[in-house]
């Protein structure tokens, strides 16, 4: 008995001692320490560091983050981002959006990298701060303008990708319509969801696995498409949107009282809603298969049918 | 108190159990078998797994830098006159998504339609903008990611660059799958490997516990059957070496009881001589005195014939038993066997042998004087016992620096070749019938043998039946006790 003992104690112990070892601290802008992205040494890419402004007033901490991006830290790691030889001019802060005015020197920077470098620097610090949420900059009183010849306008923390991994979490919701089967079985519903898009996945793969996941639990519709079915790939080309499903939405079962022609429609209807989108051809595993279930052939592309959409 | 013991007696037999099952020889094969086999189907799969695994990734690889570059190269129209046609087939290339960026780093197209606009600032678009390729695993979102410059058609300026992202989650499916079929058959066919193990290695160990049955069977007094085991070679050959052992032992038994009934049948024929003898007297009323005096003569040799087969037997029991006590002194052979044939060459001229002695030189041994002469009477008797009438016996004696050599021939009946081997065994006969006519008790040769082993010499015998035998000996000059 003695010896589990022993261990029951050693392994409190450690357990103990591991909860408290796990660093769990974001890096947060409600202490003292606000995070400035620099540049590398190589001026690749960004280092973020944590510094103390050690200023509690809005404008103050912001001119202050701007002073430190020019003039950089005493560490051989880290390069400035601001060149030398733009100014700032004026900063000015209304509600929740700042507005920064440079110099003329701003537009002659050495190469557009370094550009690259200083405009995502700024906006990402600045609008990591809790206070701000956009960020527009002015080129002696003139809104900046990009390489189309844009007015870029307020930018604000998703409108620049540091890193591609979290731009999925950057994008704003969107509402799509997609058509979901009637309690009748004899019609398609318009049903609204409004959902944030994966920017990796797309709109089309959102409709489509909208249409997937089918009625939710309170709703009275019914599901469309097998749930097995997967998406393998999904490409738009002249106005046709051409979608490439697994095997499992011709094999795997359906709800019984939804019809072949709910099935093939709900999804050409959803689809249609798309700006860009006339047509859906359907491919299966890559094929286009002659037949679905005995009564469509899927060797030409769909219009959307609305007269079957329940009015 | 008695608790306590038992309990203490049942933890040693667990003990005992224990060991027994860890030192089989059945566990260690067993143990084995599985290891040299499970160990390498395990290993072999998850290679085979995992080189499936790069290779697709590698594959996906190229075919994301072959797009991507794809794309590149028509960009040209799009950079230098802002056409962009081009663009609309840019997704059915591409099986994920694909960005374009211009040299600032503005998103000008994207096949998601989300991120049109946003400047981009990662580490592989700055790389990419200034000529660099990049590609990328992410292991936490499983996905693929390249990014290529798009060059302008004389290659000197940089125009901007691709990217294209892909999720790799049909390959992990596939190594899933693949990983799940193959442990499912790992499973099966270590399940089969142990079944089968367990039995060859059951197999294997059977024959010992036959083995140890029989000497179990052997040791209870039951002698009479061989063994008889059946399986691998090496069994095969312990059970035909060990039958020979069994059949050897039977042969000693069969001759000890051929000896003890011939001894007591050799004890018994003199007493019944001598009994026949003494009651012819007592039975006569008045015997002439040549009469007592012919018949005590005969008693006496039969008396005498009793004490050599009563001595014998007492020889070799006492060189059983003092097995290294020697009487060594240093003798001079060539008088010895002199001596020796003076003293038999009455019974040669009886069957009218010729004895000739050939010395080449005089030899000095370290010997035991008694035992020697012993051994020199011994073959000399068989060689007249042995030899037809009008025979020769030759008796040869020579030396190196090392060793003496002396040899009896002789031109008697001879010994068959198989029992040439076998005669300095003890209680051995060729035939059994001879001993009754020609005496002895079987015995001579094998206190030859003993003796001449206890001077470290060596003896052998060649024969040629009905022409002849030489026995012939070789003994050391210096004794060494060994």
């Amino acid at each position: 008995m003695k010896k589990y003992t022993w261990y029951f104690i050693l392994l409190l112990v450690y357990s103990v001692t591991l909860v408290g070892c796990v660093d769990a601290e974001p890096v947060d802008t409600y202490g003292s320490d606000y995070t400035i992205y620099f540049a590398n040494s190589a001026m690749t890419g960004h280092v973020p560091v944590l510094v103390d402004l050690g200023v509690t007033d809005h404008i103050e901490q912001i001119e202050a983050i701007l002073e430190l991006l020019k003039s950089g830290l005493n560490d051989n790691n880290i390069h400035t981002t601001i060149p030398d030889e733009v100014r700032v001019l004026n900063v000015e802060l209304s509600n929740n959006s700042v507005t920064i005015d440079f110099s003329r020197d701003y537009t002659a920077m050495s190469s557009p990298i370094v550009e690259i470098v200083c405009r995502s620097s700024i906006v990402k610090t600045l609008t990591n701060i809790d206070t701000i949420d956009k960020v527009e900059f002015k080129i002696e009183g003139i809104p900046l303008k990009n390489s189309e010849g844009n007015i870029i306008g307020p930018m604000a923390s998703n409108d620049i990708i540091m890193d591609l991994k979290d731009e999925d979490i950057s994008v704003e919701e969107t509402t799509f319509t997609i058509y979901l089967g009637a309690q009748n079985g004899s019609h398609l519903v318009p049903v609204q969801r409004t959902v944030k898009v994966d920017a990796d996945l797309g709109y089309e793969t959102s409709i489509l696995q909208l249409i997937i996941e089918g009625p939710r639990e309170d709703e009275e519709f019914r599901s469309t498409v097998p749930k097995t079915t997967e998406v393998k790939d999904i490409y738009i080309r002249e106005g046709i949107c051409y979608i490439d499903l697994s095997e499992n939405f011709i094999t795997d079962p359906v709800d019984s009282s939804v019809s072949d022609k709910l099935t093939i429609y709900s999804i050409v209807n959803s689809l249609a809603e798309r700006y860009n989108i006339s047509k859906v051809q359907f491919l299966i595993e890559g094929e286009i298969k002659e037949a679905y279930k005995g009564h469509f052939s899927l060797d030409m592309a769909f219009e959307p049918n609305w007269d079957i959409v329940q009015k | 108190m008695s608790l306590h013991i038992f309990i203490q007696n049942g933890e040693l037999a667990i003990i005992i159990n224990i060991r027994k099952f860890f030192t089989s020889i059945r566990t260690k094969v067993f143990l084995i078998f599985l290891f040299v086999s499970i160990v390498p189907l395990i290993l072999i799969s998850a290679m085979l797994i995992s080189s499936f695994s790069s290779y697709y990734q590698d594959n996906t690889k190229t075919l994301l830098y072959r797009q991507a570059n794809t794309i590149g190269l028509n960009l040209n129209s799009y950079f230098t006159s802002g056409d962009t046609s081009y663009f609309s087939t840019i997704d059915a290339i591409v099986d994920g998504r694909a960005l374009i960026v211009d040299g600032t780093g503005n998103v000008v197209f994207d096949t998601n339609d989300i991120s049109e606009g946003k400047l981009i600032a990662t580490s592989e678009i700055i790389l990419g903008l200034q000529g660099e390729t990049t590609y990328i695993m992410d292991k936490a979102d499983n996905q693929a990611m390249v990014v290529v410059p798009a060059f302008s058609k004389d290659k000197q300026l940089i125009y901007g660059a691709v990217i294209i992202t892909r999720s790799m989650n049909d390959l992990t499916d596939a190594v899933y799958q693949l990983a799940s079929i193959a442990t499912l058959l790992v499973i099966f066919l270590v399940i089969l490997i142990i079944v089968l193990s367990l039995y060859t290695s059951g197999s294997l160990t059977k024959p010992f516990k036959n083995f140890l049955k029989y000497t179990e069977g052997i040791l209870d007094g039951r002698i009479d059957k061989k063994l008889d085991l059946q399986g691998n070679y090496e069994i095969e050959e312990i059970t035909t070496s060990f039958n020979k052992m069994i059949e050897k032992l039977w042969e000693i038994e069969e001759n000890r009881q051929h000896f003890v009934a011939n001894v007591s049948h050799e004890l018994k024929t003199p007493h019944s001589s001598i009994k026949v003898l003494a009651e012819s007297l007592l039975n006569q009323e008045s015997a002439p005195i040549e009469l007592y005096r012919e018949f005590l003569e005969d008693i006496n040799h039969e008396v005498d014939r009793e004490s050599k087969i009563i001595n014998d037997l007492l020889t070799i029991i006492t060189l059983d038993k003092d097995n290294d006590v020697l009487n060594i002194s240093k003798v001079n052979v060539n008088q010895l066997i002199e001596d020796v044939l003076k003293r038999l060459k009455p019974l040669a001229s009886m069957k009218s042998i010729e004895v000739v002695f050939e010395s080449y030189r005089t030899v000095i041994a370290e010997i035991d004087e008694m035992k020697f002469s012993l051994v020199i009477t011994n073959l000399a008797e068989n060689a007249i016992k042995y030899n037809r009438e009008y025979g020769l016996i030759k008796v040869t004696l020579n030396a190196d620096h090392k060793q003496f050599i002396l040899s009896f021939k002789d031109t008697g009946i001879g010994i068959p070749e198989d029992s040439t081997e076998k005669i300095f065994e003890r209680f051995y006969r060729v035939d059994k019938t001879r001993s009754r006519d020609t005496g002895g008790t079987g015995l001579g040769l094998s206190i030859v043998h003993k003796t001449v082993i206890m001077h470290n010499g060596s003896i052998s015998c060649e024969s040629e039946e009905d022409k002849g035998t030489t026995f012939t000996m070789l003994i050391p000059l210096k004794f060494i006790k060994s």
